[in-house]
């Protein structure tokens, strides 16, 4: 690179010539250069480390949560004997669903292990198979009641140690004090095995089951459609005032001190901690206007005070972002105010207010604190059928049986990790499509 | 062989930084006015027979800060007016209290009288909303709404209730789409975003927009300034169409589209009206020295 | 605000606009010295009948359209780059049309020295007395342009007036001169053919100062922005 316009040295003082500087910059290439390589090797190495962190833990948790959606069932023969179930031939709807077929079972079991003798050693048996197993016959022979006197062959679930042995987490090496099973049990169930009674099913009470003290019978759905009925409350009261809210405040509401001081209260509100929330939940919605206690209405509420601030945050960047020659052109046609803004303005601003939303929402879902102090964190075994229901909610499931001493429910904290992540994507993804059908260029 | 020299009779006043003494002549030379300062009292023209817009005494204040005094000004019905100056000078901010977009700055305090057609707009009962369907505005970055062309047209029309049915809309687009010399260009697609369309012809489209409400008066806010020169020779050629249906008030940068495009001329200077006239008097023979100064490049 | 100056060229923004306007003025004073330097000198040829002077003034004329066409070019130049408004533009309108002034003051001039040339012959008392007459019309006459063009490159408004009140005492003179001419030739018709001349000399100082006199209304049309070209010298100064 030459340079023509070089006037050479000038004595001392004088003006640096061209040269030098052009001297001095190409000296300082070479470090600018492999300072901003090493900058870019910084970025890359971050974003991998964390994927592979991503990576891990969504291995782990799907390598732990996976094995919940399978599940152990023995096929056992099953005499519907008419002299346990129904002893008067009635068919009386309240006879049949009392009957003891428990005693079904235990007798189709020592059918098959007739050595089991002791009553120990018959309760021990009784075990194996889940508690739940029962009720699946009941409900046989209450929707149909002429089964009664047949040998029906069914496949029941078994009981969450056998379900844990089959899946390996029992070690059958360990002396038998220190297990779950006795060597007894294990000799029925190679027993069992041998027979070809057990096989491993898809898991359906995981998905369709309330909560419950078996971990065979412990399902989601009581959780899953207390978070969801909680969502519909949060998302049907927060969007709509909080956007009219930032509506009001960004674009009608004049600038005075008040106007101040609600921006900055709304600001805090948005870092309180979640828990405070609760306590207003218990305080006004429970205490003052006596709504039903753990109800998805409440919880709703109490979410919805939760997240207004980040929707009235965000719907406010997301209006000031709007250029105002938008605003200028309107009212210069002679539109009223109103007319500018929800004519122009906010159809404009609603990609940015959706993401507030969603963002919202995903924490509204994952939060548990607050509902402590409404009784969601609460072991409810009926899935709620209203808003007004007792539910809980699916991280406040997933921390129960976290909490929980049973070996089973460690897969089933996993599986239902896996069932809030499924959510959150289900949410964003429409919150993805949502964005892109309103999305305008200007 | 002698050669006559001519001498040139220069002053003192020529070196550097020495005030001339004015001649002992009756006109000196830079005409009647010969201070630097503005005037007392507008020069020229003020007043107009068939006004459209009728100034009085008009002063602007943004909080304490006043940027526009006194301004008395006649604006003629189906002519273009177009008011020049130097920057800060005022004109926008004069031009904006025409329809009252100034109401838009909560700080902003226009006082003294403006009639539309003898009705004072600055009375406080009068409803903007009408008025600035008769008044409307085209600004200085063409601004369509971001949605299709023909919406951008029919939008005026809808909100003031102009159009019975479609079929009436349908004519209202299509009418002013011509009148604003766009239409052959955009006629195939007038589904498409406005946003789609190049610099010039978005222009156009925004003052289509304005056309489709009727106005009487249209106020044009440098609306050439971000657009090539054959653009805006094209917005020229549309404002000497479209002065025979509305009044034009026109705020330009450039002296020359001044003086291309209008008829009567005014001259602002930080904040005062100092002269205003017809646009050839203004540009060939000024009367105040300080429009002299501006037009001839002397300004500063 | 801005600093009041004379030079009505001067005190644009872009100074090369200055100087543009400047070499403009300086082309007009050089033009017309050359010009009213050819009138003397042509004059002189016929007074003194030196034929050498005659023929440097008809050589000389190719420089008083060199001066025409740099000037010329000029103004399209600054018509073209800088859209004069207002002072500047009415300066460029005089100062072309008093270019042209000159350049036809420039001709009556190389007119007078053709006839000088032709004329150094002559050695009557009709032709010395006549030359008097001519010396005196031809001094007021490079006189009257001088102050001219001098009145146009200052504006000065006093100084054009007065020319244009001299220029009527051209044309008296002039009335005279051709009455003279006239009574020779009633008493003498051989005199005709130096008569023919003479007459054409008289008519072109005549030339010159109406030429003069446009030059000297043009400052008007710069101060005050009117045309007054067709307005009689009589009623100017009730005019502007």
């Amino acid at each position: 690179m030459s340079n023509t316009n070089s006037t050479d040295k000038d004595a001392g003082t004088g003006l640096r010539t061209t040269d030098r500087a052009m001297d001095r910059v190409q000296a300082s290439l070479r470090k600018r250069y492999r300072a901003e390589k090493r900058f870019r090797a910084y970025g890359l190495i971050s974003v991998v480390v964390g994927i592979l962190f991503l990576f891990v833990l969504m291995a782990s948790i799907l390598a732990k949560g996976y094995p919940a959606f399978r599940q152990t069932f023995v096929t056992l023969d099953v005499y519907l004997d008419a002299a346990v179930i129904d002893p008067q031939g009635s068919r009386d709807p309240a006879v049949l669903r009392v009957a003891d077929y428990k005693r079904l079972i235990r007798n189709s079991l020592q059918e098959i292990f007739p050595q089991a003798s002791g009553r120990s050693d018959r309760r021990k048996l009784v075990a194996l198979i889940s508690n739940g197993a029962p009720f699946q016959i009941q409900g046989l022979v209450m929707d149909e009641p002429s089964l009664v006197g047949q040998t029906l062959t069914l496949e029941v679930p078994a009981s969450a140690d056998l379900d844990m042995l089959m899946k390996g987490r029992i070690d059958r090496s360990v002396p038998e004090t220190q297990r779950r099973l006795s060597d007894a049990q294990i000799g029925w169930v190679d027993t069992l095995i041998e027979q070809g009674r057990v096989h491993k099913r898809w898991n359906k009470a995981l998905l369709s089951n309330g909560d419950s003290r078996d971990p065979e019978m412990a399902g989601i759905l009581g959780a899953a459609k207390g978070s969801f009925y909680m969502l519909v409350v949060t998302l049907v009261l927060s969007f709509p005032i909080g956007v009219a809210a930032a509506v009001y405040l960004e674009e009608f509401a004049p600038r005075n001190r008040w106007t101040d001081l609600i921006e900055i209260n709304i600001n805090n509100l948005a870092a309180v901690p979640s828990i405070v929330f609760g306590l207003l939940g218990l305080a006004v919605f429970l205490n003052f206007f006596g709504m039903p206690r753990s109800a998805p209405l409440v919880g709703g509420l109490v979410l919805t005070v939760m997240t207004l601030p980040t929707v009235i945050i965000s719907s406010r960047a997301a209006l000031t972002s709007v250029p105002p020659s938008i605003r200028e052109a309107a009212l210069g046609m002679g539109a009223s105010k109103m007319q500018a803004t929800f004519h122009h303005v906010v159809p404009l601003a609603i990609p940015g207010m959706l993401t507030g939303t969603i963002i919202g929402m995903a924490r509204a879902l994952g939060e548990s604190a607050p509902l402590l102090m409404i009784g969601m964190v609460a072991f409810i075994v009926d899935v709620p059928q209203g808003f007004m229901d007792p539910a809980t909610a699916l991280p406040v499931q997933i921390y129960l049986w976290a909490d929980a001493p049973e070996r089973a429910f460690v897969e089933r904290t996993s599986a239902g990790i896996l069932v809030l992540l499924a959510f959150l994507i289900a949410m964003n993804a429409l919150a993805i499509y949502l964005r892109r059908r309103f999305e305008r260029r200007w | 062989m002698e050669v006559t020299t001519m001498s040139r009779d220069r002053q003192a006043g020529s070196q550097a930084g020495a005030r001339a003494t004015p001649r002992a002549t009756a006109s000196s030379f830079f005409g009647s006015d010969r201070s630097s300062d503005v005037p007392d009292m507008t020069v020229g023209a003020i007043e107009h027979d068939d006004p459209v817009f009728s100034c009085r005494a008009v002063d602007v204040f943004y909080g304490d800060k006043q940027a526009i005094f006194d301004v008395n000004l006649d604006i003629g019905r189906n002519q273009v007016i177009s008011m020049i100056g130097p920057s800060g000078c005022g004109k926008s901010t004069f031009l904006r209290c025409l329809n009252r977009m100034n109401d838009t700055i909560d700080i902003a305090r226009v006082t003294g009288r403006i009639e539309l057609d003898g009705q004072d707009i600055l009375d406080s009962k009068i409803d903007v909303v009408p008025l600035r369907a008769r008044v409307g505005m085209v600004f200085q970055k063409p601004n369509p709404f971001p949605k299709s062309i023909y919406e951008n047209v029919a939008y005026g029309p809808r909100i003031h209730g102009l159009a019975r049915d479609k079929v009436e809309l349908d004519e209202i687009v299509q009418t002013s789409l011509e009148r604003a010399g766009l239409l052959k260009e955009v006629k195939d697609r007038l589904d498409q975003p406005g946003t789609g369309l190049s610099g010039g012809q978005q222009q156009r489209l925004c003052i289509a927009r304005a056309i489709a409400v009727s106005p009487e008066v249209i106020l044009m806010d440098e609306p050439c300034s971000a657009l090539d020169p054959i653009a805006t020779a094209r917005i020229e050629d549309l404002i000497d169409e479209l002065k025979e249906n509305y009044t034009i008030c026109i705020v330009t940068h450039s002296m020359q589209q001044a003086a291309r495009v209008s008829q009567r001329t005014a001259y602002f200077h930080l904040g005062y009206l100092v002269e205003v006239d017809e646009t050839d008097k203004i540009f060939t023979n000024p009367i105040h020295k300080l429009t002299e100064d501006y037009i001839t490049g002397r300004f500063g | 605000m801005t600093e009041y100056t004379t030079e009505y060229t001067e005190g644009h923004i872009v100074r090369s606009y200055d100087a543009e306007l400047d070499r403009l003025r300086t082309l007009l004073l050089g033009m017309g010295g050359l010009v009213v330097d050819q009138i003397g000198l042509a004059v002189r040829a016929l007074t003194s009948r030196d034929r050498e002077i005659a023929r440097t003034v008809v050589q000389r004329e190719e420089d008083v359209n060199r001066y025409d066409m740099e000037a010329e070019e000029l103004v399209l130049h600054v018509l073209a780059k800088r859209q004069p408004m207002g002072t500047d533009l009415r300066a460029v309108m005089a100062i072309t049309r008093a270019v042209t002034d000159l350049e036809r003051c420039g001709d009556e001039a190389k007119k007078i020295a053709k006839i000088a040339k032709r004329r150094t012959g002559e050695d009557s008392e009709f032709v010395e007395t006549f030359a008097i007459a001519a010396g005196s019309m031809g001094a007021l006459a490079a006189g009257l342009l001088k102050s001219a063009v001098e009145a146009l490159d200052a504006a000065d408004e006093e100084k054009a007036i007065q020319a244009v009140q001299a220029d009527a005492r051209l044309d008296e003179e002039y009335k005279i001169a051709l009455r003279n001419i006239h009574t020779a030739l009633i008493s003498n018709p051989a005199l005709i053919e130096v008569a023919a001349d003479l007459v054409i000399v008289i008519k072109a100082l005549e030339r010159v100062g109406d030429h003069a006199k446009n030059i000297a209304k043009y400052v008007v049309f710069i101060v005050q922005g009117k045309d007054v070209r067709h307005v009689k010298a009589g009623v100017l100064d009730q005019e502007i």
